[in-house]
């Protein structure tokens, strides 16, 4: 008698553990897992990415709408690239040719150039994205396997089990930082390449989610006008607007 | 484009023009949209550079959006990139400097008070939402003419374009507007007449 219960208690202890916290809040297989991606992802030079896209829109009053997209990339490593973006609301292109970044809107006309381009991808990304907030849906994938991939954001991780997205075998690991709650799914036929991913915004009390489900063509073999732009008859150049953000205490101009 | 290149604190560009406030309808807050809405970051590792769309404030209390502060770029801060990738400096031209915006009173805390209203900041990041309220209609109805540096998402029909220089523009009543990027978001700033 004495011992069941004994046996009970330990079983109920274990259950309540969970396995994300058994001993290491971090398992190093999932760190081992997002290594594995980042080495495949930068070993990639000439590349085709489509991504589905969905991003959690939240109103003032907690209510989340869900609003769609699509991200095509074409990629020749490590100075040239085209994007593709369409949302539910947008329709924009980027081309990079190594020397100009044009930034195109093709239903309206109109387009905005960035000469003395920065010198890879990476750096164009990380440029549009800091100083014009024109900043693109997987552009993070860029960052792993560099010296800039997040691990070391990473407090928890763990494996969830296995899916299927889109007839693919995934293994389904999550992660947890300071402020995010991330999920990777990473196919397990040797490329690791991811099939999905979902970030999860804790910084918000309404916890909005973007997820993107990826496409890969890694024999992809762009054309090599693809990434220079060729602005049609009528179409009008404009400039951005600097929208750094700046610090709260620095919102208001000092003029 | 002088006068957003001016700015160089670009957030002061990018104060979307205040409306007077009798002009604004409470219909937007009723239907309870967007002032505010707001969207979570999308890149793994880069929580801080989700643009937070609410009405800008001061600082002084938080907005009507439940979004704490971004953390400050902290030890995952991109490197700046070279100096020679900036757009040319700005020409400093005083003429075209646009004014200051509007301070409003940072004791009003009741978003209702139109007086308080602001438009949400763009850019409206990754360009998966803006807002479709008629604001600008209500606007161009109110206003005859819209002060230098005010920030719209639509123009008024019967506008004209303009080319002035090597600059498109679109001349509407007493107003030139020039179209610009704010982040995804195609708007347009008012700038003083280019002739």
């Amino acid at each position: 008698m004495g011992n069941k219960t004994h046996i009970t208690a330990l079983l109920l202890a274990a259950t309540l553990s969970g396995p994300a916290f058994a001993e290491d809040p971090i398992e190093p297989a999932a760190i081992e897992a997002l290594h594995a991606m980042g080495a495949h992802l930068a070993g990639l030079q000439t590349f085709a990415l489509t991504s589905q896209t969905e991003m959690e829109v939240v109103l003032d009053d907690d209510q989340k709408l869900l609003i769609g997209g699509t991200v095509q990339y074409q990629v020749q490593r490590p100075d040239h690239m085209r994007i593709d973006l369409k949302t539910d609301v947008i329709d924009r292109q980027l081309y990079y040719d190594g020397k100009t970044v044009s930034y195109v809107s093709p239903t309206e006309g109109y387009y905005a150039q960035i000469e003395n381009a920065p010198p890879t991808i990476k750096e164009v990304l990380d440029y549009t994205a800091d100083t014009y907030s024109v900043s693109f849906p997987a552009a993070d994938l860029f960052q792993w396997g560099t010296k800039d991939e997040p691990i070391d954001q990473i407090k928890e991780a763990f494996k969830v089990g296995t899916a299927t997205i889109n007839g693919a075998q995934t293994d389904h690991w999550a992660f947890r930082t300071d402020d995010q709650d991330w999920e990777v799914w990473l196919r397990t036929d040797g490329t690791s390449l991811p099939a999905r991913i979902s970030v999860v915004d804790r910084q918000d009390d309404a916890r909005p989610r973007f997820v993107a489900t990826y496409s890969w063509d890694e024999q992809a073999k762009p054309a090599s006008d693809i990434f220079t732009y060729q602005p049609p008859e009528g179409a009008k150049r404009i400039d951005f607007l600097e929208t750094e953000l700046a610090p709260d205490d620095e919102t208001e101009p000092q003029q | 484009m002088n006068v957003l290149l001016n700015t160089r604190r670009g957030v002061a560009a990018l104060v979307m023009v205040s409306l007077g406030a009798a002009a604004f309808a409470p219909a937007a807050e009723a239907r309870g949209s967007f002032h505010g809405g707001r969207s979570g970051g999308m890149h793994m590792g880069h929580p801080g550079t989700h643009v937070v769309i609410r009405p800008k404030h001061p600082g002084a209390h938080p907005s009507t959006a439940h979004h704490k502060p971004p953390p400050h770029a902290g030890s995952h801060a991109k490197p700046h990139p070279p100096a020679g990738h900036k757009p040319p400096p700005p020409r400093h031209d005083a003429h075209h400097r646009p004014p200051p915006p509007r301070h409003h009173d940072d004791h009003h805390d009741d978003h209702h008070d139109h007086h308080d209203h602001h438009h949400p900041r763009g850019p409206y990041w990754p360009g998966y939402w803006h807002d479709n309220d008629n604001d600008d209609d209500i606007l161009w109805g109110a206003a005859t003419a819209l002060a230098i540096g005010s920030i719209i998402r639509s123009t008024p029909s019967g506008c004209s374009d303009v080319q002035v220089g090597n600059h498109m523009y679109k001349h509407c009543g007493n107003t030139w507007l020039q179209a610009a990027y704010s982040g995804h978001q195609l708007v347009y700033v008012a700038v003083s007449d280019p002739r």
